[in-house]
């Protein structure tokens, strides 16, 4: 009997090293699972950020108008194919994997440029996975209205920027409009995507009323101050007067010094107005033309006085190369024959009018046939006395704006210190983040030129509007 | 003689009483050893498979709000418990809207597509969407959200009381098209 059982221990122990063993396959199986997926899920981010950083070179090459440099590979667009990093080496991701970056520029001089990148891993065991990112880019201008608006903390775009004190008395409505729609008006055209920024000094609000946002660089919000005013938008609830929400306090942006004069030669050669500019009206511009005129005076100061006038019939560039005066009739721009009127000047700006008509008078109603490029030294200044109801964007980061009367100012202003005692309302066509036609000109070598993302998108396949991209370079 | 020794072997064949109840003891011991270390397996693999589950529950969350976030072309709702946008239509023209809400009391997580159920994550024990502005502060008005953050809790059953959980924490996603 006990002869019988002495085989017993060693199936005891088969018995358990079996149990054992199969739970530890069972584990191993678990682990190779979860390293499979770990290791396909980082391939998958890494292909994701490969594709953004594409996008970015992309973006970069835009910016400083590099792309034309690259391959166009027989095709309608620009592309490029990224395998190795600027010292040469591949792109290795550690493990055994590389990266690949593809990109393509469809459309990279027109205002809606479209980059589509691809970011590929290549993991030895994992296999290729590949990512496409699809992203609409819009061209603004900074001439007039234009900073790249990512700056400003609310994703808003521009109203009313200044790197020092901005103060508003009397300001009964700062707001904005759509300027495609027709005139702003309280019940029917009015929004709240005005941006009221000071990038290093204090927006004073006193008996005004700003509907949208502010932004200041010094970090508190004390420095936004309302005295009998009220600072909303339109997610502001019922009974708040001043709405902490809408100051932003780190806002920082960069204002580029204005854009130089054109010389009167070569592509930008025109006419020379007369040092006095009669009375009665001077009529400047080609109705229909597509592309300005450009018009230089000869004086140093430039005086329209009495009933003298400048009428605007079609596209003009006109240029004051010193301080320029109105007192008469102004500067009027048609509604008609795209008139539209790019105004340089270097030296101080004083718009009185005569009282009938303001200095400044935009009947196309948009503030985008009405730019104004102040590119004088600092200490210069913007006067606008009688303003009435004016349409323009307002380029002068070192110029002092005051705006006097209460009149309506609709348009943009960019400026070194803003006081303003009337009405201002932004026009959202010279928002750089809202889609659709900002300019009514063909843009020129004059403007600077930045691009940024409006939409982005990942391709994923899935439906008509995700649909994988198989043109070259991603064929 | 025979008979003598017959009964000697007859008693040597049985055990004593101290024998079988020291055996009997020893089995016990050991089997109690061997279950504790066999239920311990069983435990640890279930856990193993809960964490398998989760992980793969969370990555897919991740996924799918971090490429939701990125393409909405506005942001229609911006709660703790909810978060919406529209985004350019899967198929023509137009845009579709797509909403998460978090249900508390039956613990999913749902995104639906032009108010349709379409995807519905379960045993989410916790979940908040945090909304920071471009500075990092935070903020639920639609107009200033500029970044979207989820924060959560995946919690599965192991047995009996006890539980296995998950964090989800994501980058904050940027509205790039907003």
């Amino acid at each position: 009997m006990l002869r019988s059982q002495k085989g017993s221990a060693l199936i005891f122990t088969l018995i358990l090293a079996i149990i054992v063993c199969s739970a530890a396959a069972a584990y191993l199986r678990t682990v190779m699972l979860e390293t499979r997926l770990s290791t396909s899920s980082l391939n998958m981010n890494r292909a994701l950020h490969l594709a953004e950083a594409g996008i970015d070179e992309a973006l970069l090459a835009l910016n400083n108008a590099t792309s034309d440099s690259w391959s166009s590979a027989g095709i309608d667009a620009i592309s490029r194919t990224i395998e190795h990093r600027s010292d040469g080496t591949p792109i290795q991701l550690g493990g055994g994997a590389t990266g690949t970056i593809k990109i393509r520029i469809d459309d990279p001089t027109g205002e809606h440029p479209v980059v589509i990148a691809e970011g590929i891993v290549d993991h030895p065991i994992a296999g290729k996975v590949k990512r496409q990112v699809k992203v609409e880019i819009t061209r603004t201008t900074e001439s007039g209205a234009g900073i790249s608006a990512s700056d400003d903390g609310g994703g808003v775009g521009m109203g009313l920027v200044s790197k020092n004190n901005i103060v508003m008395n009397n300001s009964a409505y700062v707001d904005s409009f759509d300027s495609d729609v027709g005139p702003w008006n309280l019940n029917t055209n009015r929004g709240d995507k005005i941006l009221v920024a000071s990038v290093s000094g204090n927006i004073q609000i006193q008996n005004s009323n700003i509907f949208g946002q502010t932004a200041v660089g010094g970090g508190s919000k004390s420095a936004v101050s309302v005295t009998q005013g009220s600072l909303t938008n339109g997610e502001t609830s019922a009974g708040t007067r001043f709405d902490q929400n809408l100051i932003t306090t780190n806002v920082s942006i960069n204002l580029p010094a204005a854009p130089a004069s054109p010389t009167n030669s070569g592509a930008t050669a025109g006419q020379a107005l007369p040092q006095n500019i009669p009375n009665g009206v001077t009529t400047l511009g080609s109705p229909g033309a597509t592309t300005p005129t450009y018009y230089y005076t000869t004086g140093q100061n430039v005086n329209l006085s009495g009933n003298a006038a400048f009428k605007i019939v079609g596209p003009v560039v006109l240029v004051v190369n010193g301080q320029l005066s109105l007192n008469g009739d102004g500067i009027q721009v048609e509604d008609s024959g795209n008139a539209s009127l790019r105004l340089y000047v270097s030296g101080n700006i004083n718009a009185n009018g005569n009282g009938n008509t303001p200095a400044f008078n935009n009947k196309t109603g948009k503030a985008n046939n009405l730019v104004i490029i102040a590119n004088g030294a600092a200490g210069q200044n913007l006067a606008v006395n009688g303003a009435g109801n004016s349409t323009f964007a307002f380029y002068g980061p070192n110029y002092n704006v005051n705006v006097n009367g209460n009149g309506h100012i609709s348009g943009s202003i960019v400026a070194n210190y803003i006081s303003l005692g009337g009405s201002f309302h932004y026009d959202h066509r010279v928002d750089p983040l809202a889609p659709g036609t900002r300019r009514e000109n063909a843009l020129t070598s004059e403007d600077i030129v930045r691009y940024h993302v409006t939409t982005w998108r990942e391709l994923t396949g899935r439906g008509a509007n995700y649909a994988r991209d198989t043109a070259a370079p991603f064929n | 003689m025979f008979s003598r020794v017959s009964r000697k072997s007859d008693r040597r064949a049985a055990f004593t009483l101290t024998e079988v109840l020291i055996s009997m003891a020893l089995m016990l011991v050991l089997s109690v050893a061997s279950l504790t270390g066999i239920v311990a397996i069983a435990r640890g693999n279930h856990a193993l498979g809960n964490y398998t589950v989760m992980n793969a529950e969370s990555r897919l969350i991740l996924e799918q709000v971090g490429q939701d976030v990125r393409q909405f072309t506005t942001l229609t709702s911006a709660s703790v418990s909810e978060l919406g946008g529209t985004l350019p239509a899967a198929s023509g023209a137009g845009v579709q809207s797509v909403v998460y809400t978090y249900d508390a009391a039956t613990q999913t997580l749902t995104r639906s597509v032009d108010g349709v159920a379409q995807r519905t994550f379960r045993d989410i024990d916790t979940l908040a969407f945090n909304f920071t502005k471009a500075d990092g502060s935070s903020t639920t008005t639609l107009s200033m959200v500029k970044q979207v953050q989820l924060n959560g809790r995946i919690k599965l059953k192991l047995g009996g009381t006890a539980h296995n959980t998950a964090r989800i924490l994501t980058a904050q996603f940027t509205l790039r098209s907003i």
